[in-house]
């Protein structure tokens, strides 16, 4: 029975003339779809003019246990309303003085509304793929629909910070709170 | 540790070559198509081709399972194991017992064709009742006999989620029989199952199998999915090499709903099933005492029942929650002329969880649960009395506290309990979790928890064996039958573990994490045996019988610990490797396998050909009346093929290394015990 198995092992071997491929699907995917997306977050939003400490880099924060490496190595050199983007790790939110984006992902649920009060101030756009965090006050949240991702609009919080996303990316998203 | 109801922490033999050959040439078919057929397109681009994507286009984009993992697992004070879609998928398994053998810590023994024992740490048995099984939040565990019937426990495998095992008492948040360990089956959330499935596939010990399920989306508020099952299983082989008449059928039905709407969300979830199971049983049979002693019967035992379950979930300012779930459970088990029994339960729970203090997580609830039992028993075996109440009254309390924020964590907790067996029962734990970097997780917990009688233990009385015994050694003529007869005393106590445990959690890269887990525990007022001197019953029928009390007088320990690991060698290549070690002092009861070790190969061959191994060894261990078990090492294979994305077929090969097993002899009831051996069969899945 064994060599009956083992035969047909090899045949497909055979047959279908393989080498092992590198695959395309590997770990890092999930993380990767979710640093474009946080990349086109930022494109269809609008900053108030002026008041940004360094004017030529769009800098995204990335705080918790979030694979920053996948952002950095996706996201580095892409320019976002003209600014050249930079990812910077921070274990809390007072490593870095006013980024223009705050990724949070794997966060302790029990820091979020202390982290969201302490950048509330700012006019930074706040995106995660934890669940709930719409509903705790963040602006933009991951989920997981089907076997793909989508997201949700907290527009209330997004307003609270003066800032604005365009339409396009409203028109896409799953559910908009406060609206 | 993260809660909630979803209970989430911050997965024989060939008998002729006639069916075999379909499949070869099922195979054969397949493999000439590869050359033709083109491999379908890849799941995701390339990073270049992704960052220039579109918000419409990245929408579209399906993600991987692989690489979806449980969150915050690092932050769990536990020895916590993840048992994800993929890799049931990916472990040709067709039963949740068998899904189980991949955990480090947990012992799967196969008794007969339906039949498992499944325990954590020790202490295993057809009736393990040191281990607390739920099902979306429902209690799988029996109050008749303090177990688990496995038989009993399915559900679409394709739709779950994930299983969490936590080894180590769960008893702060889950409850009493929560003691060595905690199962959690987690099914897929309706939104999340879509459109359909059917799945259907046969071989030499699955007679047949198919599987069938639509999911559809409500408006913008919700899911709703609805599926059934149908298997047909073989028997499997006795000790002496005879075909065991213990082949089953059975069938399954159900529906899942889930809404949400602004800060609430709402399941709706129910199953039924029906299904017979053959099985041998010897037991003394008083009509037939002087002649024949032992009667061995063949049953058909019908099994059936069917459960709601609804949970209603609201989130409330600064990230609290209040969640309340309401269930009725149904089951029906009827061993013709032997034992019927019927079990109602309905349970209603009540969980709150909020954050003060900007270092606290406090988690307290409440639960009420009814048991309504009614049984018929026969000479053999029987309860005492023959319907009983039970009335479960808990609550609990935890907190989570931030010692140095991210850094230090530190639990301390409490579940309280009423029951009608032993009373007030109270199951204090305190856990240390220290996260020095992403990297390294350390913790370390001390716990109480009991495990409360069941009716089985309590009120039970059964007979077990009979066999000639010469009263008078010198004159042969004084030949009685002896009855060996097993009850409850009807006022025993709560079995008390402390425990005492440590792990430490290594992610070495993002492919690779370790994860090490030891314990001590300390048992005491375990349930043993106590014999009472022989009695003379004058009949007619005319026999000595003896019985053996069920008492609170065993105590023993047991240590040891679990390694876990997992590495994506190369992409196309992952690792998993599981490995166990205990050591028990002596006690009542079966005595558990010191080693077990599980290695599973997942490799991608192509685009879309999979090669999946799983090689598994057992050590030597010992059933209840200390005959051994011998240890083995077998191994499954799967090939899986996706022609197009819709499509997938598979071939399975399981227990390919040994021609026959016995796992495990049961306790309690003598039902011939059975193994498995050499098998294969085919499945195809498609989804639309």
């Amino acid at each position: 029975m064994v060599l009956k198995l083992a035969r047909i092992v090899v045949l497909t071997l055979v047959v279908s003339g393989l080498k092992l491929l590198p695959l395309s699907a590997s770990p890092s995917d999930e993380s990767q779809l979710k640093a474009v997306f946080v990349l086109n977050f930022a494109k269809l939003t609008e900053w108030p003019a002026g008041g940004t400490v360094d004017g030529n880099t769009f800098t995204i924060a990335v705080l918790g246990k979030a694979p920053s490496a996948t952002f950095n190595k996706l996201l580095k050199g892409q320019t976002v309303h003209g600014r050249a983007v930079t990812v910077k790790h921070i274990d809390n939110v007072r490593q870095v003085k006013e980024p223009q984006l705050l990724y949070l992902s794997d966060v302790e649920r029990q820091r979020l509304p202390g982290i969201l009060k302490e950048v509330g101030q700012q006019s930074v756009l706040t995106v995660s793929d934890m669940t709930g965090f719409c509903e705790a006050g963040g602006m933009i949240g991951l989920i997981p629909v089907q076997n793909r991702l989508g997201f949700e609009v907290n527009l209330a919080a997004v307003r609270k910070a003066r800032l604005s996303v365009s339409s396009q990316l409203l028109k896409l998203a799953k559910t908009i709170f406060g609206n | 540790m993260r809660r909630g109801f979803k209970r989430t922490p911050s997965h024989r033999q060939i008998s002729g070559h006639c069916q075999l050959r379909p499949l070869l040439v099922m195979a054969a078919v397949c493999l000439t198509l590869l050359g033709v057929v083109p491999a379908q397109a890849a799941a995701l681009p390339s990073e270049n081709e992704l960052v220039q994507l579109s918000l419409e286009d990245l929408m579209t984009l399906e993600v991987t399972s692989a690489s979806r993992k449980a969150q915050s697992l690092a932050d769990t004070a536990a020895a916590v194991f993840v048992i994800t879609n993929e890799d049931i998928r990916r472990s040709g398994v067709t039963n949740i017992p068998d899904a189980l053998r991949m955990v480090p810590g947990v012992t799967v023994a196969r008794i007969d064709s339906s039949k498992w024992a499944v325990t954590a740490r020790g202490f295993n048995g057809r009736f393990a009742r040191k281990l607390l099984v739920l099902i979306d939040g429902r209690s799988a565990y029996s109050p008749l006999f303090s177990g688990v019937f496995w038989d009993a426990q399915d559900t679409l495998l394709e739709d779950i989620e994930r299983i969490e095992v936590i080894r180590g008492p769960g008893a702060t948040i889950w409850g009493a029989n929560a003691v060595n360990g905690v199962i959690n089956i987690i099914t897929k959330n309706a939104a999340d199952t879509t459109g359909g499935l059917v799945v259907a596939g046969a071989g030499s010990y699955e007679r047949g199998f198919g599987s069938v399920r639509y999911g559809t989306e409500l408006g913008e508020w919700g899911a709703l999915r609805a599926y059934g099952k149908y298997f047909s299983r073989n028997e499997l082989k006795a000790e002496d090499g005879r075909p065991a008449d213990d082949g089953w059928d059975m069938g399954r039905g159900g529906f899942r709903l889930d809404g949400k709407s602004g800060q609430n969300s709402f399941t709706l979830q129910g199953d039924f099933y029906d299904g017979t199971e053959r099985e041998t049983i010897s037991y003394p049979d008083l009509a037939s005492l002087s002649t024949g002693y032992m009667t061995t019967r063949s049953a058909g035992t019908k099994v059936g029942g069917g459960n709601l379950l609804s949970r209603w979930t609201r989130s409330l300012a600064d990230d609290a929650e209040l969640s309340l779930q309401l269930y009725y459970d149904r089951n029906k088990r009827d061993i013709p002329q032997l034992f019927n029994d019927t079990t109602d339960t309905v349970d209603l729970d009540l969980l709150h969880r909020f954050h003060w203090g900007g270092r606290h997580e406090t988690v307290w609830g409440g639960g009420f649960r009814f048991i309504d039992e009614r049984i018929t028993g026969s000479d053999t075996i029987s309860l005492y009395p023959a319907f009983r109440n039970e009335k479960l009254y808990s609550a609990f309390l935890q907190d989570d506290i931030s010692v140095v924020q991210d850094k230090l964590h530190l639990i301390i907790g409490s579940k309280f309990e009423h029951n009608v067996y032993t009373g007030f029962e109270v199951q204090p734990s305190g856990r240390l979790v220290w996260t020095p970097n992403e990297q390294l997780s350390l913790w370390s917990a001390v716990s109480r928890a009991v495990h409360t009688p069941s009716r089985g233990e309590s009120d039970n009385a059964l007979k077990q064996f009979a066999f000639p015994y010469q009263v008078d050694p010198t004159d042969p003529n004084s030949t009685l039958p002896m009855v060996i007869a097993v009850q409850g005393p009807g006022n025993l106590q709560a079995e008390v573990l402390m425990a005492y445990e440590a792990g430490v959690r290594i992610k070495a890269s993002d492919r690779f994490t370790v994860d090490l887990a030891g314990f001590y525990n300390n048992y005491r007022r375990l349930i043993g045996v106590e014999s009472s001197p022989t009695q003379f019953v004058p009949g007619p029928p005319t026999y000595l019988l003896l019985v053996n009390t069920l008492r609170n007088k065993d105590h023993g320990e047991t240590w040891g610990g679990e390694l876990a690991a997992d590495c994506q060698v190369a992409d196309p290549w992952r690792l998993i490797f599981a490995y166990s070690y205990i050591t028990a002092t002596e006690m009542a009861g079966d005595r558990p396998p010191s080693n077990q070790v599980s290695l599973r190969s997942q490799l991608e061959l192509a685009e879309n050909i999979e090669l999946d191994l799983w090689g598994r060894y057992v050590g030597a261990s010992k059933d209840y009346l200390d005959n051994s078990l011998a240890g083995y090492l077998t191994l499954d294979a799967r090939l899986g093929w996706r022609p197009v994305k819709t499509l997938e077929l598979s071939l399975v090969g399981r227990n390919l290394l040994h021609h026959r097993q016995q796992e495990y002899r049961a306790e309690f009831i003598r039902t011939v015990p059975s193994g498995a051996g050499r098998e294969v069969y085919g499945k195809v899945s498609w989804r639309f």
